[in-house]
């Protein structure tokens, strides 16, 4: 480090000292408006909590880094530092440890200044400082990442403007693919129920699906250091991969772009392939949805279109030039070659995806999720050791553990036949999305189709629902008695027709005596009997406060209906 | 000594500069001349360490001089547009690059500014244009370093002030043995006091 080489050192103190003014007030204002108010953060104010940290902490880390980088956008400075007896690499971890030391000397100070202004309102909570701390290394990892990134941003442009489009880009690079695979693939909008737990791996989900339970103060401390042990680990290889991208970008970058738009002119094709691939593939895709009739050719035509109009406007604004960019015809075919390339390989795994069905002798057991119930799944509680629900379980993974369905010829049979014939052509079709357990290898999921017209289909179906191995895989109330410390707030039936609610009891007892009659009830479900008919009434167990609850539908055929 | 060889340049699919070879000699006023756009400044800047060629090698006293801080230390660039914080006087910016530069003697910059007339109290922007130039180069000499580069600061300036500045890099020359190497459109503004000249042509 050479912390003299900054010849305008008081204007960057000043503008410091401001970011770290700004950083303390964000943070510990924030902090000290929800803990002291509440000793420990509610659960209701967490999710906008966790976005407002996620956001500011966005907006210093691109702020930061931007303005300690943004000498490489101008000539004059680019050439003052340049031409500095001082090396490459020392220069760039001055600026960066300068951005660094800003960051935390803003991190610190909040801390300090939540700690003695909360404290004395709402006194010390070893869990909670465990928690602030868990929090404030999460978002140091996250800041860090993001300045990574926008320093990046910032080697690759000549040009803040530029600069700034670029890191956007980047920030939710992953994201935006992650959406064009939603958006275009079969198997990513239908027979995703089984997926929701895929792996986090863009920066934005890492941090944010693991900030929630950490800084919950209802939550068991285990559970936040478990989230925070798995998010830091991903985090950190977020920072080293990104830390080393624009080290070495830094190192490399000439200093005559700082008059150009993009610092390498041979990234000129990376960046327009970067931004007109998934561009295309998602208007190709959103014309698909429109035109029904011709949905193919207006997709591959809108694709064609997309990818021209987009590479000319990018090809404009990098040479400055209108005829420059009409006549960029190596650029476009190019982008139409991976646009196609891209939307082949894509259409074909989701073919070999969509039309895979197991041996029989290689499945064990499967799980099935019902789209139609799908609300039915999303009731089931989490509870600590003490028998206090603290939240819902995700519905996928609820299933996936508990529903052990082993009728395997049912299953197979139906999924032959789903390949037959093409949904639209069913008379009455029933979508069922599949949880395979294989004998070698991992589970894999999928949708099949069911008409439900054929009667042997229905057949198949019955005897996949029926039995109570499916039952107890979707409700949690089906088998599992309500805990002897649990706080029952209130049992209501919930008559949907008339949209009235009666209040049934409260207590442990008034709801295990409820569940009884509903499960005796529920032997009978199947498609032939009870589940013939849309759901007539609910049964809502609410837990704690009434924050979580059982939801159990009732059906015409039950006793329970009959005698409400 | 400063030697180039087979130096070239390009910006994107423009070339600033194909196989430019040269030796500036230690001791002397060298100039580099040329019509606009023949890549007077690209050289100078690539002399100075501050851009990279893409192909050819500049060497200063044997050692490369990109990125190399033994040799960044012998030599002081002034570019066309030299930088200094709007608000910092003269003074300040002697002691910031007295920081930089072991061999930077404040006195003789206050000697200098007494010397030319050039206030070192009042921030830079304050000063007129030239003279805030004029003002660079006397903290250039002031550097102490072996070599100095500077682009085309000269030829914008009136006779008064080309003057001064002739003056002191003579001064500068014969006290200290600097040696310059200065970008010119023109040679004739800094008349004989040029040892060598070097014609750079452009190149489309």
């Amino acid at each position: 480090m050479n912390w003299k080489l900054f010849a305008d050192s008081k204007r960057r103190i000043i503008v410091s000292l401001l970011f770290v003014a700004a950083i303390v007030a964000a943070y510990s204002g924030r902090l000290l408006l929800s803990d002291t108010r509440h000793r420990g953060m509610p659960f209701y104010e967490v999710p906008s909590f966790c976005v407002m940290i996620a956001g500011a902490t966005g907006v210093f880390a691109v702020c930061i880094a931007s303005y300690w980088f943004a000498y490489l956008h101008s000539e004059k400075r680019t050439d003052f530092y340049h031409s500095l007896p001082v090396s490459a690499i020392v220069r760039f971890r001055t600026f960066y440890t300068g951005c660094l030391l800003v960051y935390a000397g803003g991190l610190v100070l909040s801390i300090i200044v939540s700690l003695t202004f909360g404290v004395p309102l709402a006194g010390f909570d070893a869990g909670l400082f465990a928690r602030l701390c868990m929090a404030a290394a999460m978002t140091v990892f996250f800041f860090l990442t993001i300045m990574n990134i926008t320093i990046y941003a910032f080697c690759l442009s000549g040009n803040i403007i530029i600069g700034l489009l670029i890191d956007a880009v980047l920030l939710f690079y992953i994201d935006l693919w992650e959406r064009v695979i939603d958006l275009m693939c079969d198997f990513a909008t239908h027979s995703s129920f089984f997926e929701t737990k895929s792996p986090s791996i863009s920066l934005i989900d890492v941090y944010m699906e693991a900030i929630y339970p950490i800084v919950r103060s209802d939550v068991s401390l285990g559970v936040s250091v478990s989230a925070f042990v798995s998010a830091i680990v991903k985090l950190l290889i977020w920072f080293v991969v990104t830390y080393l991208m624009c080290r070495s970008r830094y190192l490399k970058r000439p200093a005559e772009s700082a008059r150009s738009l993009i610092a390498f002119y041979s990234s000129h094709l990376l960046i327009k392939l970067m931004i007109v691939v998934p561009v295309a593939l998602m208007m190709g895709n959103s014309t698909y949805d429109s035109f029904y009739a011709y949905r193919n050719v207006m997709q591959i035509v809108s694709m064609i279109v997309t990818a021209i109009v987009v590479s000319m406007l990018l090809e404009a604004v990098f040479s400055h030039s209108i005829r420059t960019a009409l006549k960029s015809r190596g650029s476009i075919i190019v982008s139409l070659i991976v646009i196609f390339a891209a939307f082949g390989v894509i259409r074909a795994v989701e073919k070999k995806y969509n039309s895979y069905v197991p041996k029989y002798d290689d499945l064990e057991s499967y799980a099935v999720f019902c789209p139609l119930d799908s609300y039915y799944y999303g009731f089931n509680l989490k509870y600590d050791e003490d028998g206090h629900v603290y939240d819902y379980i995700d519905a996928a993974e609820y299933v996936k553990s508990h529903m052990i369905l082993p009728d395997e010829k049912a299953i197979l049979t139906l999924a032959a036949k789903s390949q037959q014939t093409d949904y639209h052509e069913m008379s009455s079709p029933l979508p069922l999305q599949v949880y395979y357990r294989l004998s070698k290898g991992a589970p894999r999921s999928r949708l099949i189709w069911i008409d439900m017209d054929d009667d042997e289909n229905r057949g198949m179906l019955n005897r996949i629902v029926g039995p109570a191995y499916y039952k107890s895989g979707v409700w949690q109330g089906f088998d599992y008695d309500v805990p002897d410390d649990a706080d029952v707030n209130s049992v209501d039936f919930h008559d949907l027709r008339a949209d009235v609610y009666t209040h049934i009891g409260q207590g442990q007892g008034t709801a295990e005596q409820i569940l009884e009659v509903w499960r005796q009830d529920m032997v009978r479900y199947d498609y032939d009997h009870i589940r013939y008919d849309e759901v007539a009434a609910e049964i809502e167990v609410h837990f704690d406060g009434g924050l979580y609850m059982w939801v159990l539908p009732v059906y015409e055929d039950m006793s329970l209906w009959e005698n409400h | 000594m400063i030697e180039l060889s087979n130096v070239t340049k390009h910006f994107d699919n423009i070339c600033a500069l194909n196989r430019v070879s040269a030796s500036f000699k230690e001791g002397a006023i060298s100039a580099i001349t040329g019509t606009s756009g023949s890549g007077k400044s690209t050289l100078v800047r690539i002399i100075g360490g501050i851009v990279r060629p893409d192909a050819g090698v500049v060497v200063v006293d044997d050692m490369p001089i990109f990125d190399n801080v033994v040799t960044l230390k012998r030599m002081f660039v002034l570019p066309e547009k030299p930088y200094c914080p709007s608000y910092e006087s003269a003074a300040e910016l002697a002691d910031f690059y007295a920081h930089m530069y072991e061999t930077f003697d404040v006195e003789r910059m206050h000697e200098l500014a007494i010397a030319y007339s050039l206030p070192t109290d009042v921030p830079m922007r304050r000063m007129e244009p030239y003279a805030r130039n004029l003002m660079m180069l006397a903290i250039g000499i002031s550097a102490g370093t072996k070599y100095l580069v500077c682009d085309d600061l000269f030829t914008a300036m009136s006779d008064e002030m080309r003057s001064s500045a002739r003056k002191m890099i003579v001064d500068a020359l014969d006290s200290f043995g600097t040696t310059f190497v200065i970008a010119l459109a023109d040679t004739s503004v800094f008349g004989e006091v040029i040892d060598y000249t070097y014609e750079l042509e452009a190149f489309r």
